[in-house]
């Protein structure tokens, strides 16, 4: 069949090609037949799993926190976000993370993220001094030096290879695991607030803390809430994830 | 020669529209809709009911809705539903994540959406990881599809490392395990509840 008339050719390999891909559009690849069953093995092996055999207190503090929120913190936020401009909030959020450093900086160091640990003081020092005690962020103008995951010390320990052991909601602080808290009681003696007196003056950073970042926040938890269909669950299953990926970064 | 360029022109279509696509060609058909999307919302002066509308034209058939019905269920629960049940399910189910879409529509203020190179996770799924970026945070998204048998579908997103299917895969477990279809179906239909609670008196 071989014909010296190019177009003919180029006809025959035309047709050749088109079959081809009318092939590929009407055959899919293997183990496409059913994307379902290759698809739900997948999530049905990833599915994050913890344990909660505290679960109708976790239940009740659940429910606790929701009504601090609707009740107390959100009121209080509205009002504070009505009197303060963003970009000073942003700035008050920036200052709290700043003083996060240390307890980042150690995290990494627990974790054998030396260059990560070097970039979480480059960015102290760079804000703390230019950024003005950390409320403007000029270090995020570095690439190397922006988006730094945000290490803690739970996640020190999942990377020694403890596991998170039971679910814990605790009032005011939310979501939490048996390993999370241990992170979080040794975070305490990494807060500079700690060391600082009179002692209300930690109580009084966290308030700020807390209603500052809630005023930057508004709505999110509402529309988690509405878009749950078992927003206990839900909130639980959330934490799970978002922990996992922190922990592999 | 015309008809040769005829040809040619299926032919690519015909490739570009296909299986045939390999993952960067996904990527930029992905960041193409995007695109198309946030040129509409950016767009000033119009209404935003309209703006939704077209959004949801563009973004639509992206998504493998039904098969994302499927898999908040899993293999289990699913099967033992009946055919009526799995019907219904998916139309409350497809109209409940739709309706929580548009409702983030709202959200949307100067944010700028920023590409990573697509992942292939063998060779009919792809993760494409993107962040949203705002003034002052970055939001690490990734959309998850499967090459189906015409073009490539999302069936999974993920928001700051929160797989949207895992998250009510666990929810709907619970509530078929603890509780029976009819759970189920009410949890769905109630779904235009209230955000916040009601009133301490009403408990």
């Amino acid at each position: 069949m071989l014909s010296r008339n190019p177009q003919r050719k180029i006809r025959q390999w035309l047709a050749a090609a088109l079959g081809l891909a009318f092939i590929a559009t009407t055959v899919p690849a293997t183990a496409q037949d059913d994307p379902f069953a290759d698809l739900d093995s997948q999530f049905e092996t990833r599915q994050p799993q913890i344990a909660d055999p505290l679960a109708p207190w976790n239940r009740l503090m659940f429910e606790v926190n929701d009504r601090l929120y609707f009740y107390l913190l959100k009121p209080v936020a509205r009002g504070y976000k009505a009197v303060v401009p963003e970009p000073a909030r942003i700035g008050v959020r920036n200052f709290f993370t700043n003083l996060e450093a240390p307890l980042r900086f150690t995290a990494c160091l627990l974790q054998g993220k030396g260059q990560q640990a070097g970039h979480e003081l480059s960015a102290f020092v760079i804000n703390s001094t230019f950024g003005v005690l950390g409320f403007f962020a000029p270090a995020r103008l570095e690439p190397a030096l922006n988006n730094l995951p945000e290490e803690d010390l739970g996640q020190s320990l999942a990377v020694w290879g403890a596991g998170h052991g039971p679910y814990l909601v605790w009032p005011l602080l939310g979501p939490s695991s048996l390993r999370d808290s241990v992170g979080r009681a040794g975070a305490y003696f990494l807060d500079p607030f700690t060391y600082v007196d009179p002692s209300e003056a930690d109580l009084i950073a966290s308030g700020v803390d807390t209603v500052n970042a809630t005023s930057l926040r508004l709505g999110e938890y509402e529309a988690l809430k509405k878009d749950a269909v078992a927003p206990y669950e839900a909130m639980r299953d959330i934490y799970v994830q978002y922990r996992q990926r922190q922990v592999e970064q | 020669m015309k008809r040769i360029l005829v040809g040619l022109m299926i032919m690519f279509a015909a490739i570009t529209d296909a299986a045939a696509q390999d993952t960067t060609t996904v990527e930029a058909m992905l960041r193409n809709k995007v695109d198309e999307a946030l040129t509409i919302l950016r767009a000033p002066d119009q209404d935003m009911d309209q703006k939704k509308q077209a959004i949801v034209a563009i973004v639509e058939p992206l998504f493998d809705f039904p098969l994302m019905a499927k898999l908040v269920l899993g293999k289990k629960h699913w099967t033992s539903l009946t055919p009526e049940e799995q019907q219904r399910f998916e139309t409350l189910f497809v109209e409940r994540l739709k309706s929580s879409y548009i409702d983030k529509i709202d959200l949307y203020r100067d944010e700028q959406v920023a590409w990573k190179p697509a992942i292939a996770e063998g060779p009919n799924k792809v993760r494409i990881p993107s962040a949203i970026v705002s003034r002052n945070e970055e939001i690490t998204t990734a959309y998850k599809l499967y090459r189906a048998s015409r073009q490539w579908k999302i069936y999974d997103v993920e928001v700051q490392g929160v797989s949207i299917v895992s998250s009510y895969r666990s929810q709907f477990d619970q509530i078929l395990t603890s509780g029976s279809k009819e759970d189920l179906f009410r949890e769905l239909e109630s779904s235009s509840q209230p955000a916040s609670p009601a009133p301490p008196s009403a408990e």
